[in-house]
């Protein structure tokens, strides 16, 4: 009489192996949601990071040159605004001198014009006959030509960037302001 | 083989979130630093003109820690060398600046924690005024160190506006070991004087203005301003500022303006031709006026009358003026005259001061002149009448000449002619008729302008009533340097 020796074989069982395809895809599934979860705040995130560095350029760029500018003028809600040229064409520095009305000028009076205003949905800046979209995404923007001899004040408008949100939605957008010191304008020299 | 995939593409996608995160944040540092570095170069600024003022007082403490190098051209970098400051710099033919590194600002957070800042301040070879004071130019930059890597923003329109040096100062023309943001600005200082003409036309009541005439202003200090001293329309200016404290009953009858309008009390009627800003409430300190005191024995009296008491009268020097007292009223009737004269060697050493208890008149052809390089001021105690051009102040300056009126009462300047000098009334009713004008300014109680009649306030008697006294400095323009000249971006 054979004996026959005991054959081991090595494998799981069904049940071991229903539960393991079971917790992987549970595992799966939760790192497959958590990954696009995460995808979804980044791109939040991002969004709200391209608006506020959006926003803070263009408040940056309004101040810095409403604040040298010599004169301000608002048309069709476009701000222009003259600035001095401070160098020369050789690349120095000028020294200030006094134009026919007694005001301070730089490089003989010759100026940049620097304009800024809405186009589409883009906010640009235009200086001379070369223009540079500086933010996206505007839906308005406001000059209020109050006195410009003394002040500017502006108001832009951003359209919300991530709008996957469930109810109510996201905000219909971000109104941001600058009201700046015209510390350089000719009517008050 | 698919969990190693899902977590490669996971790692991944993590990776690129922490870069973007990354870049997000150092760009969010640069911004701040961008700011910060202005604040720097604002407070140099400001430490400059208290050292200005400072020295226009005289205080010995003016130039304290601040360095002169003689030189015709100002350093692109932090500045170094040099000798202790004990003046204000000097124009050409030996042109200094001078320069200070203030201590640095120091912040607490989790960005820059420190913003340096240097400033310099030379004359520019801009010119001094007709008084001798110096116009200065300030030029100012602060530095706050950028945190982070040395990156660029993930934006290329940062990097237009901002500049931030991340391993080359470009304004230096040197290499740095940690980035930073500097930002650059550049002021001209005009000198201002303390002055109670800081606006041509100051009231207490009610201002009424018809005909065809205008308030404006010119500045006599200014050839650009004026012609030989003198007001001149084409070089007029637009600072012919009005203030009244109760504005009841107020009416410019859309005439123009060209300076601003402040009131208190109800509307000004009819400003359409108010070229300026119109602004409520106003509201600034009116001093009495008073008879002058003088000791018995240092001046000398006259009995007023219909006729007046002298015909010549010299003026003494400036640290003695000749003080003369006219008891009653002093009248000046057609086909006489008054002639005021400057005997004094010096061009600023005539002054001449006089006392009238009564009334000041002069009517019909009866005049007074004022020799040129004479400084008269009257103070008179009843009503103020002078007609046509009776009287010439020759110098053609208003700060020659100076009515005081004390107490209440009106003055009328009315006539043909022109009017050159200042009024401080604030007690009286004034009245400027006739098609004449009047140029300096005006204190009083109420004020009628009519008859085509106009008044130009000389902005010279705010800015320097006295040769020497300057009280403060003023920002005649501000311009910051965000150029990048290599790049043809020159403002």
């Amino acid at each position: 009489m054979k004996i026959f020796g005991k054959r081991t074989r090595l494998a799981f069982t069904l049940v071991e192996m229903t539960l393991s395809l079971g917790c992987g895809s549970v595992i799966l599934a939760a790192v497959v949601t958590a990954g696009v979860a995460l995808q979804r705040s980044f791109a939040a995130v991002e969004g709200y990071s391209m608006s506020e560095s959006d926003q803070l350029r263009v408040l940056d760029y309004i101040a810095m040159d409403c604040r040298r500018a010599r004169s301000v003028s608002v048309a069709n809600n476009v701000l222009t605004l003259v600035v001095p040229n401070y160098y020369d064409a050789n690349g120095n520095p000028v020294a200030p001198t006094f134009n026919s009305s007694g005001a301070i000028q730089y490089s003989g009076g010759a100026t940049t014009t620097i304009s800024y205003s809405k186009s589409g949905s883009n906010f640009v800046r235009t200086v001379g006959s070369t223009t540079t979209a500086i933010a996206s995404n505007v839906s308005s923007f406001t000059v209020t030509p109050q006195d410009l001899t003394s002040t500017v004040s502006c108001s832009i408008t951003f359209s919300p960037r991530f709008v996957y949100l469930p109810g109510p939605g996201p905000v219909a957008g971000t109104t941001v302001y600058c009201n700046t010191f015209l510390r350089n304008a000719l009517a008050r020299q | 083989m698919v969990a190693l995939l899902t977590i490669t593409i996971m790692t991944l996608i993590c990776a690129v979130s922490l870069h973007v995160a990354s870049q997000n944040t150092n760009a969010g540092m640069q911004t701040a630093s961008w700011q910060q570095a202005l604040t720097g170069a604002e407070s140099a600024v400001d430490q400059a003109i208290n050292a200005l003022n400072l020295d226009a007082q005289g205080s010995s403490s003016a130039w304290t820690n601040w360095k002169t190098v003689t030189s015709s051209t100002l350093p692109t970098a932090k500045p170094s060398g040099g000798s202790a400051a004990t003046a204000a710099p000097s124009p050409s033919p030996s042109p200094s600046y001078n320069y200070l590194i203030p201590s640095a600002l120091s912040l607490q957070g989790e960005g820059n924690n420190s913003v340096s800042s240097w400033v310099t301040i030379d004359t520019a070879d801009l010119p001094k005024d007709n008084n001798g004071n110096q116009w200065y130019r300030v030029r100012a930059t602060g530095v706050a160190g950028a945190p982070g890597p040395a990156r660029v923003s993930n934006n290329r329109l940062d990097n237009d506006l901002r500049k931030i040096a991340l391993l080359f100062d470009r304004k230096a023309g040197a290499a740095i070991t940690t980035p930073q943001a500097s930002r650059t600005i550049e002021v001209v200082l005009q000198p201002i004087a303390n002055s109670i003409w800081t606006r041509g036309i100051t009231l207490k009541n009610w201002i009424v203005m018809s005909g065809g005439g205008v308030i404006d202003s010119f500045d006599s200090s200014n050839p650009l301003k004026s012609t030989n001293g003198l007001y001149d329309v084409t070089k007029r200016q637009s600072h012919g500022d009005v203030g009244t404290l109760d504005s009841t009953s107020s009416d410019l009858h859309n005439t123009y303006l060209y300076g601003n309008l402040a009131y208190s009390g109800p509307a000004v009627k009819n400003t359409a031709n108010v070229q300026g800003t119109i602004s409520t409430p106003f509201n600034t300190p009116i001093p009495a006026t008073s008879d002058p005191s003088w000791s018995s024995g240092s001046y000398t009296s006259y009995s007023g009358g219909n006729n007046p008491p002298f015909t010549t009268i010299a003026t003494g020097t400036k640290q003695h003026p000749a003080l003369v007292k006219i008891n009653g009223d002093f009248n000046v009737p057609g086909g006489q005259s008054v002639s005021i004269t400057a005997p004094n060697t010096g061009t600023d050493n005539d002054y001449i001061v006089f006392w009238v208890t009564g009334k000041y008149n002069t009517s019909g052809s009866g005049y007074v002149t004022q020799a040129a390089l004479v400084n008269a001021t009257w103070y008179v105690d009843g009503n103020i009448t002078t007609s046509g051009n009776s009287y010439n102040n020759a110098s053609g300056l208003a700060a020659n000449v100076s009515f005081v009126g004390v107490g209440t009462g009106t003055a009328t300047v009315s006539g043909s002619g022109d009017f050159i000098g200042t009024l401080n009334a604030p007690g009286y009713n004034t009245t400027i008729s006739g098609t004449g004008f009047w140029s300096g300014a005006l204190i009083s109680n109420t004020l009628t302008i009519s008859g085509g009649a106009s008044f130009h306030y000389d902005e010279a008697l705010n800015k320097n009533t006295d040769t020497t006294l300057v009280g403060n400095y003023a920002f005649a323009s501000w311009f910051e340097d965000n150029s990048d000249p290599s790049r043809g971006i020159t403002y």
